[in-house]
């Protein structure tokens, strides 16, 4: 399972993230950050492989994508 | 050089290579510049750069803020300006690697002059130049590399001038290394990067890179999804280009107008103006 954390600091609320995402786990929330975004969160976190494209495409550097009990260790 | 791409994570790059107090960058949603920084500092780390010994030079323009943001040496010079910095840097101690910054409007309109004799000279430069067909920081402002037609803030009726194509001018003038790449696509502007740090000798790196504030809103491109798209569909791979160019039915070749090859448009080996120069003193013993 992996769980993503966003730095609500950081992130502008462009949702290239939601829009990359290649499995479609991620969505823009309804809620407002401190910043006054609308962050990314983690709706199907089933379905999120881990591929980092969030990561690796997020212009802010605000995602991390952190893995919990990994099965192929 | 290995095919693969050792993963780094976002909370890496942010203790390694940031300067945290600079963040959030100022750039606008959906702009890629953030990117060109994340691609940046994965190439860095992918061919082990030690940021103490690498300046980092920028000009004038959205593009030229991004050495703020990397915790290494930097210089912001004058418009157009930032590869005369950049050569003197070279000049004065070879032993720096130096990483310039710039945009189209800061490198190749303002400072057109200086990437050719930069090329020229062949300095062992690795110039990433961020495109965005416009003067983003400026309000939109046409720049030579605005597409034909083009709306911008001074030709309200559209483009007239035909468009500069960077890579081709640079290509002819004999730089070493030389590849387009536009940011939607991450792991080839990396490996183009790194590639780029290796060389010896210029090379040259242009980045496409959607900039919905300033040239998006004009060009009925004003949505992140829909001008992240238009660089997607509006590229071809150079093979791809090559092959239907050749074997291609007229209707593939129609489809080519208004597209933009990338690729890695050249990778040779030339002398460079360091090799030359130590040659000078050893040979008259300065």
């Amino acid at each position: 399972m992996h769980t993503i954390q966003i730095d609500e600091g950081w992130c502008k609320g462009c949702a290239l993230c939601v829009i990359y995402c290649p499995p479609r786990a991620l969505q823009v929330a309804a809620r407002f950050s401190p910043r006054g975004v609308h962050p990314p969160e983690l709706v199907r976190p089933e379905r999120c492989n881990g591929c980092r494209l969030c990561e690796l495409l997020c212009p802010d550097f605000a995602i991390t994508v952190t893995e919990e009990g990994r099965v192929h260790a | 050089m290995a095919t693969g791409l050792r993963i780094k994570t976002a909370a890496e790059l942010r203790t390694n290579y940031l300067r945290r107090e600079m963040f959030p960058t100022i750039f606008c949603d959906g702009c890629g510049l953030g990117n060109v920084l994340n691609y940046t500092l994965w190439a860095i780390d992918e061919v082990g750069l030690d940021l103490d010994r690498t300046v980092f030079v920028s000009g004038i323009g959205c593009s030229s803020r991004l050495p703020g943001y990397i915790n290494a040496d930097g210089l912001h010079a004058t418009h157009g300006r930032a590869l005369a910095f950049a050569s003197g840097i070279r000049a004065a101690n070879p032993d720096l690697t130096v990483i310039v910054f710039t945009g189209d409007g800061d490198g190749a309109g303002i400072g057109g002059n200086h990437l050719l004799h930069t090329i020229r000279r062949n300095m062992d430069i690795t110039v990433i130049l961020v495109n965005n067909f416009t003067y983003g920081m400026t309000g939109g402002q046409s720049a030579p590399t605005t597409p034909d037609g083009g709306f911008s803030s001074t030709t309200p009726y559209g483009n007239i001038e035909h468009p500069l194509d960077i890579c081709e001018l640079a290509k002819a003038l004999g730089a070493p290394y030389v590849a387009r790449w536009p940011v939607v696509s991450p792991a080839q502007p990396v490996k183009s990067i790194a590639e780029g740090i290796r060389k010896r000798g210029f090379a040259l790196i242009e980045m496409l890179t959607p900039c919905p504030t300033a040239y998006g809103r004009r060009n009925g491109l004003k949505e992140i999804e829909q001008i992240w798209r238009w660089y997607r569909e509006h590229t071809v791979l150079l093979d791809e280009w090559e092959w239907v160019e050749q074997f291609g039915s007229p209707e593939e070749r129609e489809a080519l107008r208004g597209k933009m090859k990338i690729g890695v448009f050249q990778d040779t080996e030339r002398e460079t103006f360091e090799d030359r120069w130590a040659a000078l003193v050893a040979r008259e013993k300065l």
